[in-house]
């Protein structure tokens, strides 16, 4: 028994859900929060229906003023939309209780709602502003959102019966809570804390004489533009500080090798004085011996005669430094034991046509006066000195017989004792420069000189370059001591030609061992690696 | 020598005080609009008239929402409350368009109506609040204040129509409101039986209506920002 009931009863209401009998409607519902008198002159009221019950239902409301006994209905059922009744002006009554009733009728039966009692004045709620606009302005470059909109009601002038305050919502677009502004009786407000490049989100509400708060009205947003003004006005400022330094980098480019000079003052090197290096490098023997020998370079040494030049001790004791006529001796007698051998590097040609003084040339220069000898690239073993150079070159000028400026180097020895000597047999000449190659002359070709002239006796392991053949040949000459030594001539005679090939032992040279490669400062230690048959 | 010396200053001092004095009674001949006049304007009157029936206002509010937390009022007691207030008797316009219509002496002697009307039933109430120890002391000083608020707004709405009456704007129809026994109504006892919960909710509302009577005669009178 007790088994089929519960399924019995299931039965029932299913079959109760799904003939769907027809029955009296069910009781709506009113509410004072489902009544509202936006201006506080009308009011309307919604009511929730109940079930219908299956058949058409009738909602009727009625109303009774408390200072009249009589109940009547609702004047107005479609202002208000669906389940509404609007109350108008001639019927609103404040300070008054309304009891509101609504009653459903079907044709089975009426359900009536609870009474409501209301007074007009507490439902009074504004609807929210209209016309809601935004706007970005400038104010002394500085840009403020304007925000704007109108009142709810369609007479904005009620005679001191409504008076409308608002509230503004600003909130920031990653922001989470929205920022309350009391804008009173305004109808526009202006925002100046808002960042260019933001976007900001408004909504505004209204009360009406401290009545109960309207809805939002729906955000509206903006976007600040970044100050284009701002902006403008510092790119123009970049612009122009930026000129005097493109100048300034512009100057310095063109000008480039001056600053270098200025900031890198090139260290002095080793050159051959009235050597024309684009001859030299031109290659042709021509041209070669003319910028060897060439006599424009006579003429510019000439000027530099009468100048005292500092020169430079490449010895290691600081005792021999010396001044003026007798450095260059020393000098001379401090360098060359080493055993350092000028070459005819491209770089050394360059400084000699420089300019650039290279002390022992300029002592030289400085020593010989109208010398000829001035000329005379510092590039080969040691070549008989000339005490008295001019005496030389006087010699050289009467005799007629001076032939061109050769490349000899007056290198002294330290067993002179200081004075210096020309050794006469151990010199080569050099005719030429050919690229990197120094030319030697096979038969040299020497002025006599005076019987003044002091030979300076070399050790015999120094080798005179004679001639330069190719890129990587120097010929070398070896010369014997002579037993004459008034006249070089001679000894040169006796003299032996060398090749020295650069980096490689040349097949005639005699020499055992190669030729020291040309080095950056373009000595040749020829004590090291020439050999003197 | 000292004597006259102090006598000088005693001069000097009368002096003063009188120039003073002067200055003191020259204000209130002071007439709207005169430069360096320091006498409130009707529109100044009106404006500080109607905020404190606002702030008035607001108080009955609170106090009425406090009570009705506390003491729900039962079934019974709902309805037909506009019988139970004591200033029923007054006619008072319900809408827009009746208190435009009523003339301004007339609306005006309905606000002091009103207020006099609740001047002895707020102290009283007051009162039973303050020897009544179930209510808190905070409801006890609002009811202080409301009593007082009456009080001074009542004095307030005479100061304005004083002032209307001097400008000419209104006539000398309102000569007997200056007592307030005579406008009180007969059977104004009636407030003493009424309960605490019933005339917190008729003051309220009789506060609703002086403030909206106010709005609506300055508008009337002096329509300017705020109408």
């Amino acid at each position: 028994m007790r088994g089929a009931l519960v399924p019995g009863v299931l039965l029932l209401l299913s079959t109760a859900v799904w003939c769907d009998d027809p029955s009296p409607p069910g009781k709506p519902v009113l509410t004072a929060e489902s009544c509202r008198s936006p201006e506080k002159e009308t009011f309307t009221c919604w009511w929730t229906p109940g079930s219908s019950g299956g058949l058409p239902t009738v909602h009727r409301l009625f109303y009774k003023k408390a200072s009249y006994e009589k109940e009547l209905e609702c004047p107005d059922y479609r202002s208000g939309g669906r389940n509404s009744c609007f109350f108008d002006k001639t019927i609103t009554s404040l300070w008054e209780e309304f009891e509101l009733t609504v009653v459903a009728a079907n044709a089975l039966g009426d359900a009536t709602s609870d009474t409501l009692k209301i007074d007009v004045m507490d439902v009074v709620r504004p609807y929210h502003p209209k016309n809601l606009a935004l706007r970005v302005k400038q104010s002394n470059d500085n840009p403020y959102l304007y925000i704007s909109w109108q009142s709810p009601l369609n007479k904005t002038n009620t005679f001191g019966w409504a008076t409308i305050k608002y509230e503004l919502g600003v909130r920031p677009e990653k922001s989470k809570e929205w920022k309350i502004y009391d804008t009173g009786l305004q109808t526009n407000f202006s925002l100046h804390t808002v960042d260019p490049g933001a976007t900001y989100e408004v909504q505004v509400r209204c009360t009406l004489d401290h009545s109960r708060w309207s809805e939002w009205s729906p955000a509206a947003s903006i976007k600040i533009p970044i100050n284009s003004q701002k902006d403008k006005l510092l790119w123009v400022l970049i612009l122009v500080s930026l000129i005097p330094l493109l100048t300034a980098i512009c100057a310095l480019v063109v000008r480039r090798n001056s600053v270098k000079q200025c900031l890198l003052p090139p260290v002095p090197g080793p050159k051959i004085i009235g050597v024309d290096p684009k001859l030299l490098k031109s290659g042709r023997s021509e041209d070669v011996v003319s910028a060897l020998f060439g006599n424009q370079k006579l003429v510019n040494m000439k000027a530099r005669t009468e100048e005292i030049e500092e020169f430079i001790s490449v010895s290691e004791s600081r005792g021999w430094l010396l001044s003026d006529d007798f450095l260059s001796e020393k000098v001379r007698s401090l360098i060359i034991p080493n055993g350092f051998l000028f070459t005819s590097k491209s770089q050394d040609v360059e400084k000699a046509e420089d300019g650039r003084e290279d002390p022992l040339f300029d002592t030289r220069s400085s020593r010989s006066g109208d010398s000829g000898t001035a000329v005379e690239p510092l590039l080969l073993p040691p070549e008989p000195q000339s005490v008295n150079p001019v005496s030389k070159d006087a010699a050289c000028r009467s005799a007629m017989q001076c032939p061109p400026p050769t490349s000899y180097v007056d290198i002294p020895t330290p067993e002179d004792g200081g004075a210096p000597e020309v050794p006469s047999d151990n010199y080569s000449r050099v005719k030429g420069v050919s690229g990197e190659d120094i030319l030697l002359e096979k038969e040299p070709v020497l002025p006599c000189r005076d019987a003044q002239i002091q030979q300076i006796s070399m050790a015999s392991d120094y080798s005179r370059v004679a001639e330069v053949n190719s890129d990587t040949t120097v010929l070398l000459q070896k010369l014997r001591p002579s037993a004459d030594p008034s006249c070089k001539e001679k000894q040169l005679r006796d003299a032996e030609w060398k090749v020295c090939r650069k980096g490689k032992p040349s097949g005639t040279e005699s020499s055992e061992g190669p030729c020291t490669p040309l080095v950056g400062s373009g000595y040749v230690d020829s004590v090291l690696n020439f050999t003197v048959k | 020598m000292m004597l006259a010396v102090c006598s000088v200053w005693l001069l000097l001092v009368c002096l003063v005080l009188y120039s003073r004095l002067k200055v003191a009674a020259a204000a209130p001949t002071c007439t709207n609009g005169q430069a360096g006049c320091h006498v409130l304007s009707l529109a100044n009157l009106f404006d500080r008239v109607i905020q404190h029936s606002a702030r008035m206002h607001g108080i009955s509010n609170d106090l009425h929402s406090e009570f009705e937390l506390y003491f729900l009022p039962s079934k019974n007691q709902i309805g037909r409350v506009s019988r139970n207030c004591h200033t029923s008797t007054i006619l008072t316009p319900n809408g827009k368009e009746n208190a435009q219509r009523m003339a301004r002496e007339e609306l005006t002697e309905v606000i002091l109506k009103l207020l006099v009307a609740w001047r002895d039933p707020l102290w009283h109430f007051h009162q039973s609040l303050a020897h009544n120890h179930e209510f808190s002391n905070f409801s006890s000083n609002k009811s202080l204040e409301m009593s007082d608020m009456v009080h001074e707004l009542r004095k307030g709405v005479q100061k304005v129509i004083e002032k209307m009456k001097m400008l000419g704007i209104m006539g000398n129809s309102l000569g007997g409101l200056g007592t307030s026994e005579s406008l009180l109504a007969p059977d104004s006892a009636e407030w003493r039986l009424m309960k605490d919960y019933d005339l917190l909710y008729c003051f309220r509302r009789d506060s609703s209506k002086i403030q909206n009577y106010l709005k609506i005669l300055k508008c009337r009178i002096v329509p300017e920002h705020g109408c």
